[in-house]
């Protein structure tokens, strides 16, 4: 029982925790996004076509 | 930053680990399966945190119309449901051994499950709505859902319950090794909430700016946000009228 609930406890913090990891590799991906949207759009003010 | 919040959690929760297996005692009636109290408990309070975080930032965005005080919000009221749902988990795991059974109607279970909804019901309006309207309505809806929070709280003073009381006047009962693992807890879940609100609020926020800059460059509006500074564009028509009269 106190190896069940051991496991247990590790196991739902090991979630949160990687709840946590995919929130921080989400940040980053849109970062990037935001980074070459804005590049995106440096480019077509440049542009003097546009 | 990333290193250093991780590396914090690993050690509240090592730190945690020890505290609620092998510093605290075991309860003489319960065995065991009371430690499961550290987690559900710290769960509970820090979910009535999240939805006062909630209800907090619905006032001030009201007030302010500040975004930053909606998306706190949005990111709390998720969390607050993520923390809300453990304790629906943890709860009818404690209460089949020690009630035997898993689930009653009794007033502090029922309660609870009623907040579990209406914050459920936050997060859909939160993603349903567009425009002006869904910050200014969502504020409403999380100040009123709030509400509910001291009802699940005195719930168990309130009306006939099953529920043990965990703060009673004149002591709770615990013995000092066991507030300190409960405090312990407390810290952790705190800690663990913080770092999941800071990234959720980012993440809304980039979230939002993405949407924004796709429209930009998609519908070419230039001048409905000043990303796309027009000083720049008229310097470079500049330049290019020197180097055509240059050329001729």
């Amino acid at each position: 029982m106190n190896f069940f609930l051991i496991a247990a406890y590790a196991l739902i913090w090991l979630a949160l925790v990687g709840y946590l990891a995919v929130l921080g590799h989400q940040q980053r991906r849109l970062r990037q996004q935001v980074d070459s949207l804005e590049q995106q759009l440096r480019r077509i003010s440049n542009d003097p076509s546009s | 930053m990333p290193w250093l919040t991780g590396g914090s959690l690993g050690l509240l929760f090592i730190g945690n680990l020890y505290m609620v297996f092998a510093y605290a005692p075991v309860e003489r009636t319960m065995g065991v399966v009371q430690k499961i109290f550290y987690f559900h408990v710290a769960s509970a309070w820090i979910g009535f945190l999240a939805f006062f975080v909630v209800f907090l930032c619905g006032i001030l965005y009201l007030r302010t119309r500040k975004r930053l005080f909606d998306q706190i919000a949005v990111a709390s009221a998720e969390i607050g449901t993520l923390f809300t749902t453990l304790v629906l988990l943890t709860g009818p795991l404690w209460a089949r051994p020690v009630w035997n059974t898993w689930w009653t109607w009794d007033a502090r279970l029922t309660s609870t499950l009623v907040l579990w909804f209406m914050y459920i019901a936050y997060i859909i309006l939160q993603h349903s709505l567009e425009g002006d309207r869904r910050p200014r309505l969502a504020a409403v809806y999380g100040i009123v859902a709030f509400a509910n929070v001291p009802l699940v709280f005195f719930s168990i003073r309130w009306w006939r319950s099953l529920h043990p009381v965990v703060i009673a006047t004149g002591g709770g009962g615990l013995e000092t090794s066991m507030v300190a693992t409960l405090l312990w807890s407390l810290l952790s879940f705190f800690g663990l909430y913080a770092a999941l609100l800071y990234y959720r609020t980012q993440g809304i926020a980039l979230q939002q700016r993405v949407s924004e800059l796709t429209r930009l460059v998609y519908s070419n509006e230039t001048d409905t946000k000043p990303i796309v500074t027009k000083p720049v564009y008229r310097v470079n028509q500049e330049h290019f009228k020197d180097a055509k009269e240059e050329l001729q």
